[in-house]
């Protein structure tokens, strides 16, 4: 998941990697009552699970399953070049592949065309709107709707528009039930947790600014 | 507010007629007050006019802190795009209300915010938004006092600030407000933020 190549680091786009290593570092600690641990991964995070995690757990797997599935869409297909779920706000929830954008700005973009077409649908007394491809001059993209979000393919040119359609509509009932659930999970995973951040010592020791809020208390402070 | 793998998600929207400044303060903030390691993108993502105003949105996702995510949008203030602004609005955790304090601009503030207080009662989850109001264009000379616009538009229960998007007069201090509410609420809901 997340396996998507970043802006070049010349201009000024941060690596992969180093978000990856700060999303590990802000791994989640829930706390519960049962002893066991249980460690199953999450995003390039480790998620670490303390005691029982009862339906925190099937959370995770279903989180795990649309990655999962959404990797196999991108292998089965010759010629696609990412495959990426998003929720209906444009969340990114499972990307695989190879695009060079950054995930959260993807899913805004997406999120809003979709909204888009929904909206001239409606003006065209349409019920909803099932599928939006786009050609441009190097990417066909085709975006399939979905319970609570949408899935987008991207191909190269090389693959007819045809069979994107095709794998996205596919796609679609493969990845329906799994999304339904991941809303379920999300609340109780919400309800049931406290999330807590781990402190950040930098090198030479000193607390790092945590939070943007804190950042701009110092600085409004240093006057 | 959404939670995806390891990141909570929340959303603040700057909400305003057209011309109030909306984009001008999400850039002055985006370019001046937010550090670069905690942008997400480069460069604001902008969806504008040809003539340069907000067709659909201004868009930055920013690391607030290590585990959450703010995506900052600005809407568009013109009628013209008026069905693709309340989309833009939906599950906004953060209302920045933009009010041009400009006196020809009076009535449209006035418009604007009756459409927003619709939207808050017909569109689940936004009553529970934050809300913090900018009094926009300090700097200009036929204006009307915060405090004239605070009463009069209906906004006293909420915190206000006299801004200057261009020069980014109080807009730090406003971000620092909305930010501290939506901490409080984070952590009522059980999220403990170090
Ligand atoms: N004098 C003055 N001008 C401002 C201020 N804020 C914005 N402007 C100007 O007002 C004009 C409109 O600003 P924008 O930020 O594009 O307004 P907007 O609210 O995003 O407008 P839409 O995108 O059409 O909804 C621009 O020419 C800005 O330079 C301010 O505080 N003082
Ligand atoms: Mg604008």
């Amino acid at each position: 998941m997340w396996a998507l190549r970043n802006r070049s680091p010349s201009d000024g786009g941060r690596k992969v990697s180093d978000q990856a290593t700060k999303r590990s570092a802000g791994a989640i600690f829930f706390v519960a009552s049962v002893q066991r641990l249980f460690y199953t991964r999450c995003s390039n995070a480790l998620v670490r699970l303390h005691g029982n995690p009862g339906g925190s757990l099937r959370g995770e797997l279903h989180m795990k399953s649309i990655s999962e599935t959404v990797r196999s869409i991108l292998d089965s297909v010759p010629g696609l070049k990412a495959a990426v779920v998003i929720d209906s706000d444009g969340i990114p929830i499972a990307l695989e592949g190879d695009i060079d954008m950054e995930p959260e700005d993807l899913g805004a973009m997406l999120a809003s065309a979709f909204q888009c077409y929904q909206a001239l649908g409606d003006g065209l007394g349409q019920f909803y709107c099932e599928l939006v491809t786009a050609e441009f001059d190097g990417l066909n993209v085709a975006q399939q709707m979905m319970p609570r979000g949408s899935l987008v393919l991207v191909a190269e040119k090389t693959s007819p528009m045809g069979v994107i359609r095709m794998a996205a509509k596919n796609g679609r009932h493969v990845l329906s039930e799994a999304m339904e659930t991941t809303a379920e999970a999300r609340k109780r995973f919400m309800e049931e947790h406290k999330l807590r951040l781990p402190r950040t010592i930098a090198p030479d020791g000193k607390q790092k600014a945590l939070s943007l809020l804190s950042f701009l208390e110092q600085k409004k402070k240093k006057g | 507010m959404k939670v995806v793998g390891d990141r909570i998600y929340l959303k603040l929207i700057f909400f305003g007629t057209a011309l109030a400044g909306k984009t001008t303060a999400l850039e002055w903030l985006f370019y001046h007050a937010i550090p670069d390691e905690m942008k997400l993108v480069k460069e604001l993502r902008q969806v504008k006019t040809s003539f340069g105003q907000t067709l659909l949105f201004d868009f930055a996702p920013i690391e607030i802190s290590q585990n959450v995510v703010t995506r900052i949008f600005s809407a568009t203030g013109q009628d013209y795009y008026k069905g693709t602004r309340t989309k833009v609005l939906a599950d906004s955790d953060g209302i920045f209300i933009v009010i041009d304090s400009q006196k020809k601009a009076l009535e449209r503030n006035q418009e604007i915010l009756q459409e927003l207080w619709k939207c808050v009662e017909e569109m689940e989850n936004l009553s529970e938004a934050e809300i913090v109001a900018l009094y926009n264009k300090n700097d200009l000379e036929e204006i009307h006092s915060m405090e004239f616009l605070r009463e009069y538009l209906g906004l006293e229960k909420y915190d206000g600030f006299s801004t200057c998007a261009l020069t980014g007069d109080n807009l730090e201090d406003a971000l620092i407000a909305m930010l501290r509410k939506l901490t409080a609420k984070l952590e009522a809901k059980g999220f403990v933020l170090e």
